[in-house]
């Protein structure tokens, strides 16, 4: 799964379980540093260490050869990701970057000079969804939001709820803008990876026929008059957003109310897929 | 003696023969190098499959070009001259470096150069391929009736 990272930082985290980590951040110049259920560690001598000081320090000529990997040496074929600031592996390894940005005519063209990267290691927690499942399909599928702050595992539920959609008969689109969505085990769906929200809806709605259209993170005013014209024309729908209330959530500026008939918050500060609230 | 004399001839022309093999190579090199430039600017234009998969093949050129794009040094084949490799060299590690619109101006950039090669590495295999052979031959008969 990370075959993409230099020799020397496979070495280092070897003897890491990796189904216990979350994140990998590596800044050129800084140790690296392992999000572990969590809790930031760093690495030294493939051991895990509390003291940041003694890990192994990042090279710029790491981070590029990062990039390197991670787009099998073809940075045109995700130039379109890497203006968007990530880049997604064929493993469905996310990884954000942070570096200059290239402009011209006012539009990004593509991020050069990366100074760091932060590597997301994807889970699939199978039955992490099965309360929320239950919860949105009694008398029916319902329009459901889940709200959580960033990293407390609303891919990881998404994942696990297409997985449990595969017990009831329905065409399922899955439109997965950043490839993360996509497993083996849920495989029976119709996913549209790699292009934005407006463009999939608008297409596949029409040549796909879907009955419950399943996305990730909508983000703005454009997203939700989406998700509305898809609800509007009696196709159900499963999406996630950022937040850490229902009530923050309904406050955003681009929200249109009256499209969820359910809202699932996800707990902050624990294991990721912990069910806060449904209402 | 006679046959003495006919392993020297077999023995001078097969020099020369491989000489002239050299010029063929450089030939097929620089028409391979041209059918791969028009190839790639359509994969990285159109399809923009990376590189990995435009190079899942076995041919002779793509397996010199995979090692210069995946491995740090490769040894000049015989069959190319130093600038021929240096242009080669540039060639693929400039490959997937950046966007598809400066890729693609850097392969039409080069397209007329590398077809002005491949008709020279023509014309000189045409003109020196008999030549090498026949020197082959001659130098073997000289040696023969000098020996004799």
């Amino acid at each position: 799964m990370l075959s993409f990272l230099p020799e020397r930082i496979k070495k280092a985290i070897a003897k890491v379980d990796l189904t216990e980590v979350y994140e990998i951040r590596l800044r050129s110049g800084q140790p690296i540093i392992i999000n572990v259920k969590n809790k930031l560690k760093s690495v030294l001598d493939g051991q895990l260490i509390d003291d940041f000081d003694k890990g192994l320090i990042i090279l710029k000529s790491d981070l590029e050869e990062i990039i390197r990997r991670a787009t099998e040496f073809s940075i045109y074929s995700f130039n379109e990701e890497i203006k968007q600031g990530f880049l997604t592996t064929k493993d469905g390894v996310r990884i954000g970057l942070a570096g200059e940005c290239v402009v011209e005519n006012g539009k990004i063209i593509t991020i050069s000079t990366i100074y760091s990267v932060n590597v997301r290691i994807p889970h699939e927690v199978i039955g992490s969804s099965n309360k929320i499942f239950k919860e949105i399909t009694t008398d029916g599928v319902k329009n459901t939001l889940i709200i959580s702050p960033p990293g407390q595992g609303k891919t990881t539920i998404l994942k696990d709820l297409i997985r449990n959609f595969k017990s009831i008969p329905l065409n399922i689109l899955v439109i997965d803008e950043r490839n993360e969505l996509f497993s083996f085990s849920n495989c029976f769906a119709d996913y549209v990876k790699n292009c934005n929200k407006h463009f999939a809806f608008n297409y596949a709605l029409r040549s796909l026929s879907p009955k419950l259209v399943i996305t990730d993170e909508l983000m703005s005013k454009e997203d939700f008059l989406c998700v509305k014209a898809c609800v509007d024309s009696g196709v159900k729908i499963i999406a996630t957003i950022h937040g850490n209330s229902i009530e923050k959530v309904k406050n955003k500026d681009f929200y249109i109310d009256n499209l969820f008939d359910k809202y699932v918050l996800l707990k902050e500060f624990s294991l990721p897929g912990q069910i806060e609230k449904i209402l | 003696m006679i046959y003495l004399g006919f392993c020297i001839i077999i023995l001078t022309t097969y020099i020369g023969y491989c000489f002239s093999k050299n010029l063929a190579k450089r030939k097929k090199f620089f028409n391979d190098f041209y059918n791969f430039n028009q190839k790639i600017k359509r994969e990285v234009g159109f399809s923009k499959n990376t590189l990995l998969s435009i190079l899942d093949e076995e041919n002779e050129f793509v397996l010199l070009l995979k090692k210069v794009v995946f491995e740090s040094e490769i040894e000049r084949p015989k069959y190319l001259e130093k600038e021929d490799f240096e242009l080669f060299i540039n060639y693929g590690k400039f490959l997937g470096t950046s966007d598809s619109d400066s890729q693609i101006s850097y392969f039409n950039s080069l397209n007329d150069g590398i077809k002005k090669l491949l008709e020279e590495a023509k014309q000189k295999e045409e003109k020196l391929r008999p030549l090498y052979l026949k020197l082959g031959f001659f130098i073997g008969l000289a040696l023969l009736i000098i020996l004799l």
